[in-house]
């Protein structure tokens, strides 16, 4: 093989994801079962069973579904995860997003709606504690 | 009947040496046959096209993955199935198909199963395992006419089109190479379990630079699957299959589903039972 070896890519690309490269523009759809890493450019949109990953010079500008998803480079468009959301110092999202827990490092970006989709215990309605007429 | 090809020059000339012994071996395990000594290489489609005339149902490779190479182009489609008695360097079929050795390869002619699998197909060509795409045509001059002299990487902008089920992929970048490798290869090679995916794909490796980058800017790689591609570029790109040439570009490349009949040893392989 030319740049490669055989079994040495063989050996590399079997844990192999879906990757994305920096630099790299890419538009269309994503779908996989695994994970997926943006380092390039991205539009159009991400669905993935896995985790998605936006590197810090990455830049996704599709709607995000997956399982986790860490963003540390710029996202223009809704994420919606099954479990974890989180924003690294170099990431923005603006979009709405969704999740079962959420963390935003000192200096990361969200702009837009957010809903939690936790369970909720011990809910307590809070009664008036004044008389009404 | 078989009849089995053998490729003296596979290891580069040092399979000679295991003539004697594996036609003895065939005669003991009872896998008789007739024996072609492929003496050019161009010789393999000569004897394929003679043993289709024949009647021939089953062809023996007995080499490595150039020799299967030249096979392959012959009898895909056809009722003819292949078995392999891998001596080459790379033997990644053989690998694939669980035959790990020559003597296993023999045995399996005997107590095997013939099993289906597919091809990628590139340029009207059939490949089995890879195809590499290069920005760069390989020297053939060679210094003092012993040292090959390396040409530069070069990285040219490239189109890349990807089909998949959910439609397509456009990528575009400063392109160095670009590997092809069927995904089902990949597990079995690798060893990874198979995660229930029958979908048959092609995993494409892509090796890029930013567009308008600075010549140190880091190479970057791209992982992307799908189930064919076409590449397009106002810049030649080089294209080998199985290690063979197999043209320029523009291109398409693409899968050929369970096109060619394999002798398989294993009976837990993940491949179609005919």
């Amino acid at each position: 093989m030319a740049l490669f070896k055989k079994r040495e890519l063989l050996a590399q690309v079997a844990h192999a994801e879906t990757i994305v490269g920096g630099g790299v523009t890419l538009s269309g759809k994503i779908e996989a079962k695994h994970n997926i890493q943006i380092n390039g450019t991205f539009s159009g949109e991400i669905v993935a069973e896995g985790d998605v990953i936006v590197g810090s010079d990455g830049e996704v500008n599709a709607p995000i579904n997956a399982k986790n998803a860490t963003i540390a480079g710029t996202v223009n468009g809704n994420v919606n995860v099954v479990n974890e959301l989180d924003i690294l110092s170099t990431g923005k999202i603006f979009g709405d997003i969704s999740a079962k827990t959420l963390s935003v490092k000192s200096g990361g970006i969200l702009s837009g709606r957010s809903i939690m989709h936790g369970k909720i215990e011990d809910q307590k309605i809070v009664k008036p504690t004044y008389e009404t007429e | 009947m078989n009849l089995y090809l053998f490729n003296p020059e596979a290891r580069r000339g040092r399979a000679k040496k295991l003539e004697p012994k594996i036609k003895q071996y065939l005669i003991d395990l009872g896998a008789t046959g007739e024996f072609i000594n492929l003496a050019k290489k161009g010789d393999a489609g000569k004897a394929i096209k003679e043993a289709k005339k024949k009647g021939t149902d089953t062809l023996v490779a007995i080499g490595g993955d150039g020799l299967l190479y030249q096979i392959i182009q012959e009898i895909a489609h056809e009722k003819i199935n292949l078995g392999v008695i891998p001596i080459g360097h790379s033997n990644l079929l053989a690998h694939f198909l669980g035959i790990d050795s020559w003597q296993t390869g023999c045995e399996s002619l005997v107590k095997g199963y013939v099993a289906k699998i597919s091809l990628g197909v590139v340029g009207g060509r059939y490949f089995t395992s890879s195809v590499e795409i290069e920005s760069r045509e390989r020297n053939k001059k060679k210094m003092l006419g012993l040292i090959p002299i390396p040409s530069a990487i070069q990285y040219l902008p490239a189109t890349v089109i990807i089909n998949s089920e959910n439609g397509k992929l456009k990528l575009q970048s400063n392109i160095a190479s670009i590997s092809v490798i069927s995904s089902s290869l990949i597990k079995k090679v690798s060893g990874k379990e198979d995660d229930g995916n029958e979908d048959e794909e092609l995993s494409i490796f892509i090796k890029s630079k930013p567009l308008h980058s600075k010549k140190r800017a880091k190479e970057e790689l791209t992982v992307l699957r799908g189930n064919s591609l076409e590449i397009k570029s106002e810049s030649v790109f080089y294209i080998k299959a199985d290690g063979e040439p197999a043209g320029k570009t523009p291109i398409k490349i693409s899968i050929d589903k369970q096109c060619l009949r394999v002798i398989a040893p294993q009976k837990d392989l993940d491949i179609d039972k005919t």
